[in-house]
């Protein structure tokens, strides 16, 4: 690889370390809620240098990218089968998986502390599909809790639904809608696939 | 995308009014051709392709911008070599500081605070 192409990843890499920990210390006061956030954004930030190592840094299959966003979250209290995935492992481009590696941590975090991991019974639905239209092809994703405990809005939007909501349909061009339905949130993301 | 809300939030906490972000080229040109801009923060790689038709765009506008860059300036092209460069990763006060600047230097001073990134 160029020299100079390390150095502009490093240096990308080092931004989104710098805007992590920014972003952690803007939310929170608790210094163990600090360091846990921002443990688990460079982690997720890690995993999905691994997808992409491991694939020549040319693409990654989306079931990976979901499933290593979620294998931290899943590996305790039997939660893998709470868990259902549905779609194709189709390719995404360097750039769409760390976007996504990234995303689906928030979520996830969110089910955890508060949605359908917060009790014994919730599950997550994640599934998706292609659709074409006509700029191209979209890539249709949808991410559904049901059995947590009962949804409220929340009062102000938290650097996870701003990176979602913003940051993500900002980088992929894409659409995303968060949805608080009292049975389990729904989030909701279109983006253009090539 | 972490660049983004890093950038809006600076931005914010330094009373900018409305901050729009771009990804591409082509978001980033219709944003210029369709609103008015204060001044701007351009990474030179926009979506793997250099960012110099956004560059253009705004030169040709005469809105002041900022350069960010993780390579070395030696990659900035003829005609943008004078331009502010700030290499990632920036402070938020550097950031600031380069576009007090820029604006200041602006003859006409114009109050609004608006503000792009890219």
């Amino acid at each position: 690889m160029l020299i100079n192409e390390l150095n502009h990843r490093v240096k990308n890499t080092l931004s989104a370390v710098q805007s992590i920990v920014t972003q952690a210390l803007r939310t929170a006061c608790d210094p163990g809620v600090i360091r846990e956030a921002i443990e688990s954004r460079l982690l997720a930030l890690s995993r999905s240098h691994d997808l992409l190592t491991r694939e020549n840094w040319k693409s990654a299959g989306l079931r990976d990218v979901v499933n290593g966003a979620l294998e931290p979250f899943g590996v305790a209290d039997d939660r893998a089968a709470r868990i259902v995935i549905t779609g194709e492992n189709i390719r995404l481009p360097p750039k769409t998986t760390l976007a996504l590696g990234i995303a689906f941590n928030e979520p996830a975090t969110n089910a955890v502390k508060h949605g359908a991991f917060s009790n014994q019974t919730g599950s997550i639905l994640i599934e998706w599909k292609i659709e074409p239209t006509a700029d191209g092809r979209r890539l249709i994703l949808r991410w559904k809790e049901k059995g947590g405990p009962l949804v409220t809005p929340p009062s102000r939007k938290g650097f996870g639904s701003r990176i979602i909501e913003r940051g993500l349909a900002h980088e992929l061009e894409g659409a995303v809608h968060l949805d608080y339905p009292s049975d389990g949130v729904v989030c909701t993301i279109s983006i253009s696939v090539s | 995308m972490l660049m983004l809300t890093l950038l809006e939030d600076i931005l914010a906490d330094a009373g900018c009014e409305s901050v729009t972000g771009a990804a591409t080229i082509d978001q980033a040109v219709a944003l210029i051709d369709g609103q008015v801009f204060d001044a701007a923060t351009l990474d030179i790689k926009l979506n793997g392709n250099d960012s110099y038709p956004v560059a253009d765009a705004l030169a040709a506008r005469a809105i002041p911008f900022v350069f960010a860059t993780g390579n070395s300036v030696h990659d900035i092209t003829d005609g943008y070599r004078d331009r502010a460069i700030l290499r990632k990763p920036f402070t938020g006060e550097q950031l600031i500081e380069m576009l007090t600047r820029l604006l200041r230097r602006r003859s006409h001073g114009n109050s609004r605070s608006d503000s792009a990134t890219n």
